[in-house]
Order: C-alpha cells, then sequence, then structure tokens
C-alpha cells in the first residue's frame, strides 16, 4: 500500500509558514474592524492581502518537486479522543490552487479600491475571512479540518452576494447556500461513514496504527486503509453530491447562473476562481485516492456527465443575452474538461486538469472583471445594449480580447496546454470522450468570440456607450496582472506542470494499482 | 548558423518591438526591417539548401516537456523550403500593401508578422504539437484583420438603416455581407476543422505507441495499428479539409478574403491556403502511406468538384474580390489533383503549384488592394475603364490573371502542366475534365479584366491615380517578377520540390507516367 510521507515545515522553511498564510487575513479582518476612514481602511486590507500573497510566494520556491510527499506540514492535537488533529500541508495538487487564492485575493482587494463604495469596511473584511476559510479547504490533511473550512466558506460568501449584489441578490445567496449545504451535508455522512469504516478496519488489524484508538480523521492515516467495495461505493456516492454540487456539474447547475449574475465583481471573482474549484479538488484530491474501486466503476457516468457539462454549458452559453449568465455557463462548461481530465486517471490527464483549475481560475476572473468594469459603467449586463465599444474603449477591447483568447485555449496562453493536456489524457483513455469533448472546444471559440464580436466590435451602437470612459490604471492593473500569467503559464509551463507531477503520479499511481487494495479486501472476512 | 529560428523568431521580435513604437514612420521602418530580414534569411535557406543530399536540413531540436513528448523540433526539407520563402516574401510585400492604412497601423503590422511567424512555423515544424500550435495560432490573426480592418460587401453597405444589419443574428441567417459575418464564418470554420485535426493528432500519439509528438520517430519506429490508419488519415485530412478550401468545406474562404484586408488577404490566400495541403502531406502522405493510397481516389473526385464549382461560381460573381477567392479555391483543386495521382511528377507539380499561386495570389490581391483604396468599391458592374488611369496597375493585372490561368510563361503553367503530366496516367477522366476547365479559368479572368479596366470609364468615380510611388509598385513588381522569372526558369524550385517528394513517395507504390516525360523532368535537374 503506498504511504505518503510528510515533510514538516520547520525543516522546510523555518516556520509555520501555512498558518501563518492561513490566518493572517482573518487577523486582519480584525485588525480593520476599529478602523473608520476608508483609505485606511482600503491600504490596511491591502498590505494584508499583499503580504499573504508574498508569503504564498515561498511556496513554490520552497517546494521539493519529485516528491508526492506532504510538504510544509504542521500537526498539532486538536480533539484526541475523536482523532481529530489540526494537520495542514500541501503537495502538487493542492499548492498551485493556494497561490491562485491568494493571488485572486489580492486582486479582488486592489479591486476593492474602486469597485465598492457601501460598506467598505465589512466589504473587505468579508473579503479577507473568505480568503482564511478558501486557504483552510484546500490545504486541510484531517477531514474535520478540511469539512470544518468547507462549511464556513459559505458564511462570507452568502454575505457578499446578499449585502452587496444585484437585485435578486436574496433568491441567489439563499439557493446557493441551501445546495451547496444540501451537498456539503451529505458529504458529511460520507466522511463520517470513512472515518467509522478506518475505526473498524484499524482496529482489526493485527498491528497498530499511529493513533491507538483506531479513530482518525486524517487524511494519511485514511489512504492507508483498504476501504471495502460497499463501502466505497457507497461514500463516493455520498462525497459525489458533495463535490458535484460545488463544480458545478451538469444536472447540479442551476444554482451558479443566478449567484454569478447577482455578485458583485469579486464575489463572481472568488466563486468562479476559488470556489468552483474546490469541489474539482475534492474529487482529485478525496475520491480518487480514497476510493479508488469506486472511481473506476463510477468512470463511465462521470466521464459522462463531464461531457455533458461541457455541452450544455456550451450550447447555454450561446443562448444567453445577459453577459455575467453566459461566462457562468461557460464556467460550467470549462468545469466539465476538468472533471473530464480527472476521471481519465492518467498523468496527462490529471495534470492537465489541475493546470486548467488553476487556469480557468485566471481567465474566468479576467472575464468576470471585465464585465464588472462594463457594469459600472452602463450599470446593465445585457449584450444588446452594448456594440462597438472598441473604438471608445480600445483598452478594455484589447485586453478582453486576450482574456477571451486565453479561455478559448488559443496555443500561447495559459488555457491551451490545460485543454491539450486533459484532451490528451481523454484520448489515452477513451478517444469517444475526447472526440465529443471537442464540439466543447469549438463552441467555447464560438460563444467567446461571438461575445466580444457583439459588445466591442462593428458600429458603436446606443448613444450612452459614446460617454463611456476607457479603463484607468487600477482596472489595467488587475487585468494586466491576469495576463502576465495567462502567457506565463503559456509559453513556460514547465515550472507549473513539473511540481504537479509527482503528486499527479502518485494519484493515477493509485488508480491502476488497486489489485492491492482488491487483495487485502477480498482477504479480509466479509462485513458483517 | 540556426536558421529557421532566425527566420521564424525575426517578425516576432519585429512585433514586440512595434509595441513600444509610437511614430509612423517608425512603425513602417520597423515592420519593413523585421519582415525584410526574415525575407532575406529564407533567400539565404533557399540558396544554401543541398537539393542533391535532400532530406530534412537545418534541424533544430529543443525539448519542451519531456514527460509529454513534446520537442520544439524545426527542420527544412524540400517541400517547406519554397513555402517559408513564399511565406516571408507575401509578408514582406505585405507590409508594403498596407503601407498606407490610417486607422492602427502599428497593430496591423503586429498582427501581420504575427500571422507570417504562425504560417512559416507550420511550414518548418516536424513535431505535431507544434504544427497544431502554429496552426491555431494562425486563426485567431485573421479574425482580428477582417473584424478591425476589413470591409463591408457592396450589399451591406446598400442595407443602411435596416434594423437587421447589424452582426447579431449570424447563425440564422446565411445572407449576411458584413464584415463581422465573415470574421465570424472563417474563424469558426477554421476553429472546427482545427478541433478535428486535434483530435486526430492527439490519436496518432496515443496509437503509436512511442509517447512523443515527433513526426521523423513516429515514421521511423511508431507502430499504427492497420485498422487506425484509416480513421487517422480521415481525421487529420477532414481536420486540414477547410483550411485548404475543399468544397465542401471552402465557403468561409471567398467571403473571407472580400472583407480582409488586401494585406492579409494576400498572406491567407498566399500561403495559409497552402498549409491545408502542405500538413496533409507532412502527415498523412508521411505517416500513413497505405491509407492515403487507398483513399485518394476520393480525393480525386472532390477536387474535381472544387475546379469546376470555383470555376463556374466564380464566373457569375460581381465582386473582384469574390472572383479571385473562388478562382484559389478552383486552384485548389489542381493541387489536389496532383496530390492524389501519388507520383514523383504530379507531386512535384503539386507543391510547384502551391508556391505559384501563392505568387499569384498575392500579386491579385494586392492589385485590387490598391483598386479598392482608389476606388472603394470592388463592385465589378460599377467599375470599368480603368486601363487608361491605371496603366501600371493594369499591366501588372493581366499579367498576374494570366499567370493563374495558366498562361505559359508564368509558375502556374509549370505546375498545372506538370500535374496533368503526372495525373494523367493515373486519373485520366480527372485530368481531362480538369484540363477542359482551364477554360472557364480564363473565361472569368478575362471578364474580370475587362469589367475592371476595359469598356467605359463610370462616371461616378472619384479621380483615381495609378501606383506612382514607389512604395506602391514595389511589391506589385517583385511579385510579377517572380511569376515571370521563374517561370521561364523553374528548375531551382522544382529541383528543391523534388528532393523534398522523393522521401515521401518512396514507400508508396509508383505510379510513374510514360517514360518520355521523365526525360523532360531529368533535362531539368540536370539545368544550371
Amino acid at each position: 500500500m503506498q504511504s505518503l510521507g510528510q515533510v514538516f515545515a520547520h525543516p522546510q522553511v523555518g516556520f509555520p509558514l501555512l498558518s501563518l498564510l492561513v490566518f493572517l487575513p482573518m487577523a486582519g479582518a480584525i485588525l480593520l474592524a476599529p478602523l473608520r476612514n476608508e483609505v485606511a481602511l482600503r491600504c490596511c486590507a491591502l498590505t494584508v492581502a499583499f503580504i499573504v500573497f508574498a508569503l504564498s510566494l515561498l511556496l513554490p520556491i520552497f517546494f521539493q518537486s519529485g516528491t508526492s510527499d506532504m510538504q510544509f506540514v504542521e500537526q498539532v492535537r486538536w480533539i484526541p479522543p475523536i482523532g481529530a488533529s489540526y494537520h495542514i500541508g500541501i503537495d502538487g495538487i493542492s499548492l498551485w490552487l493556494v497561490c491562485l487564492t491568494t493571488f485572486l485575493s489580492f486582486l479582488v482587494v486592489l479591486h476593492a479600491f474602486y469597485g465598492v463604495r457601501k460598506h467598505v469596511r465589512a466589504y473587505l473584511m468579508t473579503l479577507l475571512v473568505l480568503e482564511t476559510t478558501l486557504l483552510g479547504v484546500f490545504i486541510a490533511l484531517d477531514m474535520l479540518l478540511f469539512f470544518l473550512f468547507w462549511e464556513v466558506m459559505l458564511l462570507p460568501m452568502y454575505f457578499l452576494i446578499k449585502i452587496w449584489g444585484g437585485e435578486k441578490r436574496d433568491t441567489a445567496a439563499l439557493k446557493f447556500v441551501l445546495y451547496t449545504l444540501l451537498g456539503s451535508v451529505l458529504m458529511l455522512v460520507g466522511l463520517i461513514v470513512l472515518y467509522l469504516n478506518h475505526r473498524e478496519i484499524t482496529l482489526a488489524q493485527p498491528f497498530a496504527s499511529s493513533l491507538s484508538s483506531g479513530a482518525s480523521f486524517d487524511y494519511l492515516d485514511w489512504l492507508k486503509t483498504p476501504f471495502p467495495m460497499q463501502t466505497q461505493i457507497g461514500v463516493f456516492l455520498l462525497l459525489f453530491f458533495g463535490f458535484a454540487f460545488k463544480v458545478p456539474m451538469f444536472p447540479f447547475h442551476t444554482w451558479l447562473p443566478d449567484a454569478h449574475v447577482e455578485a458583485p465583481t469579486a464575489g463572481s471573482v472568488l466563486l468562479a476562481g476559488v470556489l468552483l474549484k474546490m469541489g474539482t479538488y475534492g474529487f482529485l484530491r478525496f475520491s480518487l485516492p480514497l476510493l479508488p474501486l469506486a472511481s473506476e466503476l463510477f468512470a463511465p457516468w462521470m466521464l459522462a456527465l463531464a461531457v455533458a457539462s461541457i455541452l450544455y454549458g456550451a450550447l447555454l452559453a450561446l443562448a444567453q443575452d445577459d453577459m455575467k449568465k453566459l461566462i457562468a455557463y461557460s464556467s460550467i462548461s470549462h468545469l466539465g474538461f476538468v472533471i473530464l481530465g480527472i476521471f481519465s486517471f492518467n498523468t496527462k490527464g490529471l495534470e492537465g486538469s489541475l493546470i486548467q483549475m488553476v487556469n480557468h481560475g485566471i481567465s474566468t476572473s479576467g472575464l468576470f472583471f471585465v464585465v464588472g468594469f462594463l457594469y459600472d459603467r452602463r450599470h446593465t449586463r445585457l449584450i444588446r445594449e452594448y456594440g462597438g465599444l472598441s473604438s471608445r474603449l480600445p483598452i478594455l477591447a484589447t485586453l478582453y480580447l486576450l482574456i477571451s483568447l486565453s479561455s478559448m485555449a488559443l496555443p500561447g496562453t495559459n488555457g491551451f496546454i490545460g485543454e491539450f493536456l486533459i484532451l490528451s489524457g481523454a484520448a489515452l483513455h477513451d478517444w469517444r470522450y475526447a472526440a465529443i469533448a471537442m464540439i466543447g472546444v469549438f463552441l467555447g471559440a464560438a460563444y467567446l468570440l461571438w461575445l466580444f464580436q457583439r459588445t466591442m466590435m462593428g458600429p458603436l451602437s446606443h448613444a450612452s456607450n459614446a460617454l463611456l470612459s476607457d479603463l484607468h490604471v487600477g482596472e489595467i492593473g488587475v487585468l494586466g496582472a491576469l495576463l502576465i500569467m495567462v502567457f506565463w503559464v503559456g509559453l513556460f509551463p514547465a515550472p507549473f506542470l513539473s511540481r504537479m507531477e509527482a503528486s499527479t503520479g502518485f494519484v493515477a499511481a493509485r488508480m491502476v494499482s488497486p489489485a492491492t487494495t482488491r487483495s487485502v479486501v477480498e482477504a479480509a472476512p466479509a462485513a458483517p | 548558423m540556426p536558421i529557421l529560428s532566425l527566420i521564424l523568431f525575426t517578425p516576432v521580435l519585429g512585433a514586440t518591438l512595434l509595441f513600444f513604437v509610437r511614430d509612423r514612420l517608425w512603425v513602417q521602418r520597423i515592420a519593413v526591417a523585421a519582415s525584410g530580414l526574415s525575407l532575406a534569411f529564407a533567400i539565404y535557406l533557399m540558396s544554401i539548401f543541398d537539393w542533391a543530399r535532400g532530406g530534412f536540413q537545418f534541424m533544430e531540436r529543443t525539448v519542451w516537456s519531456k514527460t509529454l513528448g513534446i520537442t520544439f523540433l524545426l527542420g527544412a526539407d524540400g517541400l517547406g523550403v519554397p513555402m517559408v520563402l513564399a511565406s516571408a516574401l507575401l509578408m514582406f510585400c505585405g507590409v508594403f500593401v498596407s503601407w498606407h492604412i490610417e486607422d492602427r497601423l502599428k497593430e496591423f503590422y503586429i498582427n501581420l508578422l504575427m500571422l507570417g511567424t504562425a504560417t512559416m512555423g507550420v511550414y518548418m515544424s516536424l513535431d505535431l504539437f507544434f504544427i497544431f500550435f502554429f496552426y491555431e495560432m494562425s486563426v485567431i490573426p485573421m479574425y482580428l484583420f477582417i473584424a478591425i480592418w476589413g470591409r463591408h460587401t457592396k450589399g451591406y453597405l446598400d442595407m443602411q438603416g435596416d434594423p437587421k444589419r447589424d452582426a447579431v443574428a449570424f447563425l440564422t441567417n446565411f445572407n449576411r455581407t458584413s464584415k463581422e459575418y465573415a470574421a465570424m464564418k472563417l474563424t469558426l470554420y477554421l476553429s472546427l476543422g482545427a478541433v478535428v485535426a486535434l483530435l486526430g493528432l492527439l490519436l496518432v500519439y496515443s496509437t503509436s505507441g512511442l509517447h512523443t509528438f515527433d513526426l521523423i520517430e513516429i515514421r521511423e519506429r511508431g507502430a499504427i495499428p492497420e485498422t487506425w490508419q484509416g480513421w487517422l488519415f480521415w481525421l487529420i485530412f477532414l481536420g486540414f479539409a477547410p483550411i485548404a478550401a475543399i468544397w465542401p468545406f471552402h465557403s468561409w474562404s471567398p467571403v473571407g478574403y472580400a472583407a480582409a484586408p488586401a494585406a492579409a488577404s494576400m498572406m491567407h490566400a498566399g500561403v495559409l491556403k497552402k498549409l491545408g495541403h502542405f500538413t496533409i502531406i507532412r502527415i498523412c502522405f508521411y505517416l500513413f502511406p497505405e491509407a492515403t493510397h487507398t483513399w485518394m481516389p476520393v480525393i480525386a473526385v472532390l477536387c474535381v468538384v472544387n475546379i469546376f464549382y470555383g470555376g463556374l461560381v466564380a464566373f457569375l460573381q460581381k465582386d473582384a474580390k469574390f472572383v479571385i477567392g473562388y478562382s484559389s479555391v478552383a486552384h485548389m483543386g489542381y493541387i489536389f489533383l496532383g496530390m492524389a495521382a501519388l507520383n514523383q511528377i504530379s507531386l512535384t507539380g503539386a507543391v510547384f503549384f502551391l508556391f505559384a499561386d501563392a505568387m499569384a495570389m498575392g500579386l491579385l490581391f494586392a492589385l485590387s488592394g490598391f483598386i479598392y483604396r482608389q476606388t472603394h468599391t470592388m463592385d465589378l458592374p460599377s467599375l470599368g475603364g480603368l486601363a487608361t488611369k491605371m496603366p501600371f496597375i493594369a499591366t501588372c493585372f493581366v499579367i498576374g490573371s494570366a499567370a493563374s490561368f495558366g498562361l505559359p510563361g508564368g509558375m502556374n503553367f509549370i505546375g498545372e502542366l506538370m500535374v496533368f503530366i503526372g495525373s494523367w496516367n493515373v486519373y485520366p477522366v480527372q485530368t481531362l475534365l480538369a484540363a477542359i476547365a482551364v477554360t472557364i479559368t480564363w473565361a472569368y479572368y478575362i471578364r474580370m479584366i475587362r469589367s475592371l479596366f476595359f469598356g467605359e470609364a463610370q462616371t461616378m468615380l472619384e479621380p483615381v491615380s495609378d501606383a506612382r510611388t514607389w512604395v506602391d509598385r514595389f511589391p506589385m513588381l517583385i511579385l510579377v517578377a517572380m511569376t515571370l522569372f521563374f517561370g521561364i526558369w523553374p528548375s531551382p524550385f522544382i529541383r528543391v520540390i523534388e528532393s523534398g517528394v522523393a522521401p515521401i513517395l518512396a514507400p508508396l507504390p509508383r505510379t510513374d507516367p510514360a517514360p518520355a516525360a521523365d526525360i523532360i523532368v531529368r533535362r531539368h535537374s540536370t539545368n544550371p
């Protein structure tokens, strides 16, 4: 049975880097509480976000490629009676998701300089608390800790939509919370089943495990446990609901368009950029390695659902007349690709889906920022209200085009790397899924270019469009930062891919050697 | 000296430099310098290419991703060298043809240089990933050319005030005449082809068992199963068929060229379209010789449809650029006939035709661009009598048309002749039909010349002037010189192309024509 080693934070980088990363934003939020001056608030929040981002850059620098061990690990006993510990660490899978979160949070706080007018203090505090919870999900290695961060993340997001959202924000916020909550409750049941199973199996084994009571919520301990087939199937389905609601996969996607349309720009950016990745991260981190047999069993269904998401999202995007809804459906389509990559079970597909998670975070955030800038000027998201804007807003049009090209996977941009890897992984696994998924690539080009054309190209329509002003420095800065990443990952993906290799290789290897798991399961007596 | 990289990256350097330049004169100078330097290197490449030895020369190899098996591999063989020269030459001429563009000249040149790079990249790449990479990279600049700098056709301008005029419902209304429609049609057609081709390339990768995208390695050591070869042939063929403008995938071409600015049409009709044929030879012929041999008869029939359909429709057109566009479609049929016959003479003739047509199309689109700039219309019924006003242009146009319809003395004649000689034994019916179709070609070209230059001068024309300045005359002169000079003395190109064709045809069963033709070829080869 393969086991993961751990490299603790102290020898690796000298101080508890991850804990600092996770709790610094929250500390910053508390620091903001007594301030009143808006300028002071914004600067303070920006400083905190910048420090967190800078610290997170230490992670890839000190990260050791070539090993799938957990790194920067910190472990402190938390609730010994039930085996829950404060256990955090990252590996190749979570590394870039953590960096993505800090990067996007930094950009969002920067955007807050001009993007929010009312309740500025509460807004910034919400953003920072949200950052803490998001980071916590990706680095938690203890399942209870993971669930804690996963649930708590709902609260700041709810407030973000409810207080600073659009007209129908109440419904949208509630829908978002209830949907996701249903999923996470089912996920909790699944985790508890796994916990109980783990305890049973550990106690049944002749040799003692590290926690002598056999009770453990620790992910690394669970990895060593060969869960029986029945358990795996049941838990896979339960976890599936938790993750599939988040991704969101067809047919559980209906909360996303509403949530995006009503959320403020920052909310959409973090929602699309980070929150949605939690679902796919869940599949990659938990469903596949912990439940390899069930994953293999359900793979055809998952691939079918992935392809359905791709096509459904793309086709519906073509039919939208609201820009944000269009981008929301495009998210559904893009994340269908990620699921396709994950359930191809080979290194290419897994690496592709990981890098695509990061890419989607960058590209779709860019698109939402652009829509946000347009909305700030015209207060409408309807496509027909715009037209021919490139003559008045050339900088916006250029940056918007580049972001669109990244989203439609033009070679040279980050999207191409992810899409190419996912499609080669899918083709290696089963070429039929790849063939159908290709249509999604084509449709992606279609709806993105068409949106760009309707809003930016052609003659300038509507008198009010003639009065608009082009992007100012703050807006250019945000988009510029995203575009730097677009081209960096697109032209020089090696540093990004090399750090993921070992961990994705570990997951892929687990999928092909369930023989080890099988033999242990078959040898064990049938469950009562 | 890494000559291929120099040719490929000089335009990129020029484009990057152009970003920082504001002064119009310096923009023009840098564009000329970058494209001129690239052209100089391409001419040098042509002169030092060892045609006696053949094979792939000047190879450059950089490993881009070891785990994925992607190498940045460049190499020049007898097929690629003339096409690289054609691309560089058309890019250089295109710079002069667009000299007078008022609106955003800098961005135009950046686009043109990137388009040139992408084209040359496909001609030089020997790695499947990079062939696809550069091919996809060439699609978007064309979209920008048409959408930003393109022109609407007369039908669109006549629709002033009609509410359905603007580019909204192009999916359902096929009668659009706006440039936005042309841009979307071209981009979506080519993207769809790219997606199908990608599937084919990924399947080549996975079925060859080698886990590399290196073309040469796949041919030498790959073991693609027999059953797959047919499917892969069709996937790649259909993937590149749209860009090669085979009927029925050609309809993006006339409308796209009519809407595009002159330099873009020159590049696209000149060298990008030829990419389709080139990649089919480079990939299908090279990797799947048996499947190619099996399926060529189907292609032979399709190409005759191309020739007749393109020709007859060209005859009916009222817009000069549409005539040239459809004639380009028809010429593609001749090239396919040469490719279908699969013997030394016909394939050499086909590739020589690629080069010849590049020159001819470049010349014709450059001239029509000049005429459009003077008269602001390309509508044949409203033009006429331009010969007295623009004698230089008229002369060049007549020479270009003469070359294009295969008058002896032009390069196209040599290509056509070789195609006919080579294909007669294998496909006598198609060759006979193709020869008869030459009459149609003469017909529509002469009709166009008569409508444009002779007859009564229409009084509604603004004062038009001839090409007086050196800038305007230079591109025409170069292309006319190329056509005439190498039409009379084609052997430098023929011997280079022959050396490239021979290794491709080696695994195929020989279908050479009668010995008499061999003597003609041998005499050509021994010419100094």
